[in-house]
C-alpha cells in the first residue's frame, strides 16, 4: 500500500538526481585527474618533430621480450648519433650462461663496424660494407623505430594517459595490440609496448634522451671498439660514383636523371652491385641518390621493372590512408604520406623510382617534376 | 483473482513465446559461430537458456555479440544433456518474465509496463528470428553452392568461374562466415593476373573478416598485402604490414602458422638493409630465426 504514495514523479526526481550526480561526478574525475589531452595528430606530429629537431643525440633504452617458448630475454642499448648516419650502438646482454656480453658498433659512412664477443668467448671485428645510404631522419635504432611506427600507424588514437617514471605520458595505440607512451611535455616515447591479450610481447622502455651530448672523434674511430681477434667482412653491394654514367654498364639499365632542387645537393650516390648477393638474400640491381638541403633529405632509389611502363595502377578514393595520385608532367606518380615524410613513386621507361623524404608532399611532387 | 489468472496465463504465454523466439534465433545464428560441419547440438542446450535470458537485453541495447560471447564461454564448459534443449527455452523464459512481473506486482502501473515490454521484446524476436532464418536460409544455400564450385578445382583463384562465384558470393553474402574464404581467392587471382593494388584490396578486407586480431588469418592478409604495397613501390606501407604480421605470430603460444611471422620478419630485414639500417636487419633476422625456432609447425 505504502507504494501508492509512490507517484511517477518521485520516479522522475530520483531519475534527474542519479543524472546530476553521476555528472558531477565525472566532472571532478576529470578536473581532479587533471588529465591531460590530446589528439591523436598532435601527439603524433609532436613526437615525430621531437626526434626530428635534434641531429645529434643520445639515448638509453632497455628492450625486453617474452619469447613463445618461455624465454626472456633483455637488452640494454645506448645509442649515440653524431649526425644522421654517423653514430655509435653499446648493446649489453646476457648470454645462455648468464654473463654479460657487450657488443658496440660505429657506422662510417658506407661501412659499419661491430666488436662482438663469440660464444667462444673470442673478440671478433664484424665489418659490413657497401651499406646503402639512408634516410637520416630514420635512425638504425629502436627508438627511431618506434618514431617511424607512431608516424605512419594509419588508425593512431589517444588511448588515455598515465605517469611514467613520475612524469605525465599519454597512451597512443598504434594497432590492437600495440602502444606507445610519448612524454607529454617533449613528445618523445618513453616506452613501448605489445600485448598479445594479457601477455606482454614485447617492451621498450626509453629511459633517457639527451640532446647536443660531448661527443669526441676518439668516441667514433675504430680503434676504439677495442682488440679483436679476427675480422670477418661482409658486403652488402653498395658502389658510390661520382657519376651515374659510371653505373650504366655494370647496373644493366641507364638511370633516369634527376634535378636537384635549390638549396640541396647530392651528399651520396651510387649502385648497388647486381653481382653480389649479401647472405642469402636475392642480388638486386638499384641505383640510389641522396640529397639533402642541411635539414630535409630526399633518398631516391631506382630499380628496373621490365613491363612496368608508365601506367602505374588506378588510385581508390575511398579508403582512408588511400595514395594520393599526381601529374607530372603528363606522366601519373602516386604520392604515399605520413606525418614523417612521403614516399613518390613513379615508372620511367621500365624503371621503378621511389622518392623517400621528410618533407611535405609539396616538395616530393616538384622534386618529382624535376625528373627526366 | 481474475486478474491474476488473466497476467499469470499473459505472461506464461509471453515467456513460451520468449523463449522459442530465442531458441529460434540460437538455433540459427550458431552455426555461423561453428566450424564448417561441427555437431549442431554440442552444448546447444545451455547456450539457448543463456540466449534466452540475455535475449531481451541483447535486442534492447544491441549488445548481443558480448553477451553472447560471454554466455557461450561460460555456458560452453557445462556437458550437454539433449533433452533439456526443447523444454529448457520456453521454461526459462517463461520463469524470466513471470519473475519479473512477480518482483513489481506490488507496483501496478509497473507491472503493467513491464509485461508490455515483454510482449514488445518477444514479438521483435519472432519478427527478427524469422527475418534471420529467410536471410540465413539464403546464405546457407549460397555457401554449398559456394562450395560445390570451389571444389571443381584444386586452384579456384585461376578458374574465372570459380572467381566470378567467389566475387559473387562476397557482394551477395558480406556476413558470411565464409566470406574470407572468397576473397582469399579473389586476392590470388587479382594476384595472379598482376592486378596488386586490388589484391591488396581484397586481402585488406580478408583481414578484416576475422573478429579476432591475433589469428593467423590476420597475420597471413598483412602479410600478403605488404607484398603487395612492395610490389606497388611502397616501401613504408610494405614494412607496416609485415610488422603486423610478426607482430601477430610472436604473441601466439601454439607455433601455428610460424612461417608467416620467420619470412615476415625476413622481408623487413630485407627492408631495412634496403634503407641503410643494418643494425635494424640484424635484428629482424634473429627475429625471423627465434619465430622459426620457437615456432616450429
Amino acid at each position: 500500500m505504502r507504494m501508492k504514495n509512490v507517484t511517477w514523479k518521485h520516479g522522475v526526481a530520483v531519475g534527474i538526481a542519479a543524472v546530476m550526480v553521476a555528472s558531477t561526478a565525472s566532472a571532478l574525475v576529470v578536473v581532479l585527474g587533471k588529465t591531460p589531452s590530446a589528439s591523436a595528430d598532435e601527439a603524433r606530429m609532436r613526437c615525430v618533430r621531437a626526434l626530428r629537431s635534434n641531429r645529434s643525440w643520445r639515448a638509453k633504452y632497455v628492450e625486453t621480450e617474452n619469447g613463445s617458448d618461455g624465454k626472456r630475454s633483455v637488452v640494454r642499448t645506448e645509442v649515440t648519433v653524431r649526425q644522421p648516419g654517423d653514430y655509435r650502438v653499446v648493446v649489453r646482454e646476457r648470454d645462455d650462461r648468464g654473463r654479460e656480453v657487450v657488443s658496440t658498433s660505429i657506422r662510417s659512412g658506407d661501412t659499419l663496424y661491430t666488436r662482438r664477443i663469440e660464444d667462444d668467448g673470442t673478440p671478433v671485428l664484424h665489418v659490413m660494407k657497401g651499406v646503402r645510404p639512408s634516410l637520416g631522419v630514420e635512425m638504425d635504432n629502436a627508438l627511431g623505430e618506434t618514431v617511424r611506427s607512431v608516424a605512419d600507424a594509419t588508425s593512431l588514437r589517444v588511448a588515455g594517459s598515465e605517469r611514467i617514471r613520475g612524469k605525465a605520458a599519454y597512451k597512443l595505440e598504434l594497432a590492437p595490440n600495440r602502444f606507445v607512451w610519448t612524454d607529454a611535455q617533449s613528445g618523445l616515447p618513453v616506452r613501448e609496448r605489445e600485448v598479445s591479450g594479457a601477455t606482454v610481447v614485447r617492451e621498450v622502455s626509453f629511459d633517457s634522451f639527451e640532446a647536443d651530448p660531448v661527443v669526441t672523434d676518439a668516441d667514433f674511430s675504430v680503434a676504439s671498439l677495442g682488440s679483436v681477434e679476427s675480422t670477418v667482412v661482409e658486403d652488402l653491394g653498395f658502389r658510390p660514383v661520382d657519376a651515374p654514367a659510371q653505373a650504366w654498364g655494370l647496373l644493366g639499365f641507364k638511370p633516369v636523371s634527376l634535378g636537384v632542387p635549390t638549396g640541396y645537393q647530392v651528399l651520396e650516390q651510387g649502385y648497388c652491385d647486381p653481382s653480389v648477393s649479401p647472405g642469402d638474400r636475392e642480388p638486386e640491381a638499384a641505383f640510389v641518390t641522396l640529397l639533402s638541403d642541411g635539414t630535409n633529405s630526399l633518398l631516391v632509389t631506382q630499380t628496373l621493372r621490365p613491363g612496368l611502363g608508365d601506367a602505374m595502377y588506378p588510385v581508390p578514393a575511398d579508403e582512408p590512408d588511400a595514395p594520393q595520385e599526381v601529374d607530372l608532367g603528363g606522366h601519373r606518380a602516386v604520392v604515399y604520406s605520413d606525418a614523417a615524410g612521403g614516399q613518390l613513386t613513379l615508372a620511367r621507361r621500365d624503371i621503378l623510382i621511389c622518392v623517400e623524404g621528410n618533407v611535405p608532399d609539396e616538395a616530393l611532387i616538384a622534386f618529382g617534376n624535376t625528373i627526366r | 483473482m481474475r486478474n491474476w489468472a488473466t497476467t499469470g496465463v499473459a505472461t506464461a504465454l509471453v515467456g513460451v513465446v520468449w523463449g522459442q523466439a530465442a531458441l529460434a534465433t540460437a538455433v540459427i545464428l550458431l552455426p555461423r559461430y561453428l566450424v564448417y560441419g561441427e555437431a549442431m547440438t554440442a552444448g546447444l542446450a545451455y547456450r539457448a537458456v543463456a540466449a534466452t535470458v540475455l535475449l531481451p537485453w541483447s535486442l534492447a541495447w544491441g549488445v548481443a555479440p558480448h553477451l553472447g560471447r560471454i554466455s557461450v564461454h561460460f555456458f560452453g564448459r557445462v556437458p550437454d544433456p539433449a533433452f533439456v534443449t526443447a523444454l529448457a527455452t520456453p521454461l526459462a523464459g517463461c520463469l524470466v518474465a513471470a519473475g519479473i512481473a512477480a518482483g513489481l506486482r506490488t507496483w501496478r502501473r509497473g507491472r503493467t509496463l513491464a509485461i508490455g515490454a515483454l510482449v514488445l521484446v518477444g514479438a521483435a524476436a519472432v519478427v527478427a528470428s524469422t527475418s534471420l532464418a529467410l536471410q540465413l536460409g539464403d546464405c546457407v544455400q549460397a555457401e554449398e553452392q559456394f562450395f560445390a564450385l570451389m571444389s571443381l578445382s584444386d586452384t579456384p583463384h585461376q578458374s574465372p568461374r570459380a572467381v566470378a562465384g567467389a566475387e559473387r558470393f562476397v557482394a551477395e553474402h558480406p556476413d558470411s562466415r565464409w566470406r574470407s574464404e572468397a576473397l582469399r581467392i579473389t586476392a590470388m587471382a587479382a594476384e595472379a593476373s598482376g592486378d596488386d593494388r586490388a589484391a591488396e584490396r581484397d586481402w585488406h578486407r580478408f583481414g578484416d573478416s576475422f573478429r579476432d586480431p591475433s589469428v593467423p588469418g590476420v597475420a597471413y592478409a598483412a602479410y600478403s598485402r605488404a607484398q603487395c604495397w612492395e610490389r606497388l613501390g611502397s616501401s613504408r606501407r610494405a614494412a607496416r604490414h609485415y610488422r603486423d604480421s610478426v607482430s601477430v605470430i610472436q604473441g601466439r603460444s601454439d607455433g601455428t602458422q610460424a612461417w608467416i611471422g620467420s619470412d615476415g620478419a625476413t622481408a623487413l630485414a630485407r627492408m631495412e638493409l634496403a634503407q641503410g639500417r643494418p643494425l635494424r636487419a640484424e635484428y629482424w633476422i634473429d627475429k625471423a630465426n627465434d619465430v622459426s625456432v620457437t615456432g616450429r609447425d
